[in-house]
């Protein structure tokens, strides 16, 4: 078997890019509206929901970032990871009921539609929707570099495609994601999201498994070896230090209720007391295929620092390398499969509440109604989304070699930072005012892009998304404080006292 | 509850803020690796800290406390009983143990040099592997547990259908 590796490992992937171009031509059919195009009609069951909400959080960014981010610096980055059981229940607590009564009550189909509503402005919605187009961007420029990662890897390994381009394989890539996302809309990607999230949570486990006997002495013999090279990197707070990994912990957990592509998904369950059954699948989905992320990264640092490795060209390589040389060749073919599986509906995600924010949102926020032919609409900016993503993300890699967790974690603390209080705090809060969601908004895209183009280094290691998130909301928390109080609509206040 | 929150904040600020006043200690956020070019390591942990562990330490219970008080503001006022007050602090409490425990043993490395495996992980690792991670699951239970009661209840339910019938009303007569 060890002989057919890479064809096995090829023909999952080819026969998993096969099955996207059939969900999304299968999903073409169930779409005839935008509410079906960006919400799937409101009308999922709890399965569908639970697994999409954990496979949308754990994509490229987890599965290909997150173990090279283990092997860069240790055990600084599981903070993102740990902190998954408080930073859900945070989501679910906050929003998940909240959400749901708004798009309910208000007939809404997009994040900026609530935005607009709760605040009765116009203009929070719109900003909303430049807030989800900009982080969008980063997030999915993230996506679409940890796919052309893998598929190069996996091309580059085979005769056949030797020295095989980073553009090439984006080239490649995108084309799927553009074809399954046009037609399939966020349909095509909840059922994928099911189908990866089932696959994810089986070759997680597997993958522990084949990670721990990669080893001499499994996870304890890899702890051994660190603590000899480098104490610090597998101490809590890894190479990074406690200021930087504590500014991720933050970021990431209670930044979770912050993500729109993982908000929107609660607005398309079936009924509220779903999220009783959707909380702890998402939860268990995410702990089981966060495995991954960790024993993949410590594996290959211990691997590599007792010399049965070689060093890897980029800490982004990690998985794919362990997956080409230690696992079993049918396990890494369906977890190849899987990761595509993961970054291409994440993508399309993405891509889906890219292309609300563009056609529905800022058309209503401008014009002060909708664009007519809106499924057609979306699907044009469906497209220019993703070519213009795929240049930002290659123009990020060749100019300043930005790894793909990191551009991840400035796509994260862009939405973080500007949604979180808005939403998460601003649907819970009566008192919070538009004006004080617009400051919000604006001073933390100033502070993360600013940080991002003027390329200004955090004090102490830590992420400029979590100072920007402690900006925006003590600004948003005074601003509201500071002003008269409003009189609600009727149906918003009594929304937000249920 | 969103004044708590602010308090909270500002603390968390506040810390960042006068731990910057100081002399960052030479390796505080890591150095590339000597022998690998794709990695990077802490060096001495003791050294690293030195001057920041008031500061370090204000940032890192507050984050931990500014958790469960989020959860806490996405219930309604009338939901927050005794019983949620004595099962969310009762899980904060855990929680924070754990917290503690991690920065116990670690002190306890960073003095002595030596820890003990648990699980394949060293002591103050396996803290946060198994007891920060794994005791906020009960949120999770909690949430489950007392959906009815804290979340989402008849009567709630009862206001929600109220609310959507009249907006159907309100649409149909437009």
């Amino acid at each position: 078997m060890e002989a057919l590796r890479e064809p096995i490992i090829l023909g999952c992937v080819a026969a998993y890019m096969v099955i996207c171009i059939l969900v999304g031509l299968w999903a073409m059919k169930k779409t005839h509206s935008a509410a079906d195009f960006f919400v799937a009609g409101k009308g999922l069951g709890p399965m569908v929901v639970g697994l999409a909400v954990f496979s949308s959080t754990l994509s490229g960014f987890g599965f290909v970032g997150g173990p090279g981010l283990v092997y860069n610096m240790g055990m600084s980055s599981v903070w993102m990871v740990i902190v998954s059981t408080a930073g859900y229940a945070i989501c679910f607590f906050m929003l998940a009921k909240r959400i749901r009564i708004m798009a309910d009550v208000r007939d809404t189909i997009s994040l900026p539609d609530i935005v607009a509503s709760r605040y009765s402005s116009k203009s929070a919605g719109g900003w909303m929707a430049v807030v989800i187009i900009l982080g969008v961007l980063g997030y999915l420029a993230t996506q679409i570099l940890a796919m052309s990662t893998v598929l190069q890897s996996i091309l580059g390994s085979t005769e056949w495609f030797e020295g095989i381009g980073l553009i090439t394989c984006a080239v490649i890539s995108t084309s799927v994601l553009i074809f399954y996302a046009v037609t399939g809309g966020i349909i095509a990607s909840v059922y994928t999201d099911l189908v990866q999230g089932a696959i994810m949570m089986v070759c997680g486990l597997l993958v522990v498994i084949a990670a721990a006997m990669a080893v001499d002495g499994g996870f304890s013999g890899a702890s051994e070896t660190l603590l000899t090279d480098d104490a610090e990197a597998i101490m809590p707070f890894g190479s990074l230090g406690l200021f930087g990994s504590i500014g991720w912990f933050f970021m990431f957990g209670v930044g979770l209720a912050g993500q729109p592509h993982l908000i929107t998904k609660l607005m398309m369950n079936r009924k509220i007391r779903d999220n009783r059954i959707i909380l702890p699948l998402s939860i268990a989905g995410y702990a089981v295929a966060a495995m991954l992320w960790i024993s993949v990264g410590l594996v290959m640092r211990a691997l590599v620092i007792q010399g049965n490795h070689d060093p890897l060209g980029l800490p982004d390589d990690a998985a794919p390398e362990f997956l080409a040389a230690y696992a079993n060749p049918i396990l890494a073919g369906v977890v190849f499969a899987g990761l595509f599986a993961a970054i291409m509906s994440t993508a399309d995600g993405f891509l889906n509440i890219g292309a609300a924010a563009i056609i529905h949102d800022l058309p209503k926020a401008l014009r002060g109604k909708p664009l007519k032919n809106e499924l057609w609409w979306a699907r044009i900016a469906t497209v220019a989304l993703t070519v213009f993503a795929t240049v930002f993300a290659l123009y990020a890699r060749y100019n300043s070699g930005e790894l793909v967790a990191l551009l991840g974690a400035f796509g994260w603390g862009t939405f973080a930072a500007a949604i979180f209080p808005v939403v998460a705090i601003g649907l819970n809060w009566q008192r919070a005012t538009s004006e004080a969601a617009i400051a919000a908004i604006i001073l933390s895209l100033v502070f993360n892009f600013s940080i991002k183009l003027f390329g200004i280094a955090m004090p102490f290691g830590m992420d400029g998304g979590f100072i920007s998130m402690l900006i925006s909301c003590i600004a948003f928390i005074v601003i509201s404080y500071v002003q008269k109080p409003k009189l609600l609509p009727a149906d918003i206040r009594k929304a937000m006292e249920i | 509850m969103v004044k708590w929150i602010l308090g909270i904040l500002v603390l968390m600020a506040l810390a960042i803020a006068i731990a910057m006043m100081g002399q960052a200690p030479e390796m505080v956020s890591g150095g590339p690796h000597p022998d690998y070019s794709g990695m990077s390591i802490g060096g001495d942990g003791a050294a690293r800290l030195q001057g920041l562990w008031v500061e370090g330490l204000i940032l890192y219970f507050a984050t931990f406390i500014s958790m469960p008080v989020f959860c806490v503001l996405g219930i309604a006022k009338r939901n927050r009983s005794q019983l949620f007050w004595t099962l969310m602090g009762g899980v904060t409490a855990l929680n924070l143990m754990f917290a503690a425990l991690l920065i116990y043993f670690y002190i306890s490395f960073l003095n002595t040099g030596e820890t003990f495996l648990l699980l394949g992980f060293p002591a103050p690792t396996a803290m946060m592997m198994f007891g920060c991670w794994g005791s906020a699951f009960l949120f999770t239970v909690i949430f489950i547990w007392k959906f009815d009661t804290f979340i989402f209840t008849p009567e709630d339910e009862a206001a929600v259908e109220a609310l959507v019938k009249a907006r159907e009303q309100q649409s149909a007569e437009a």
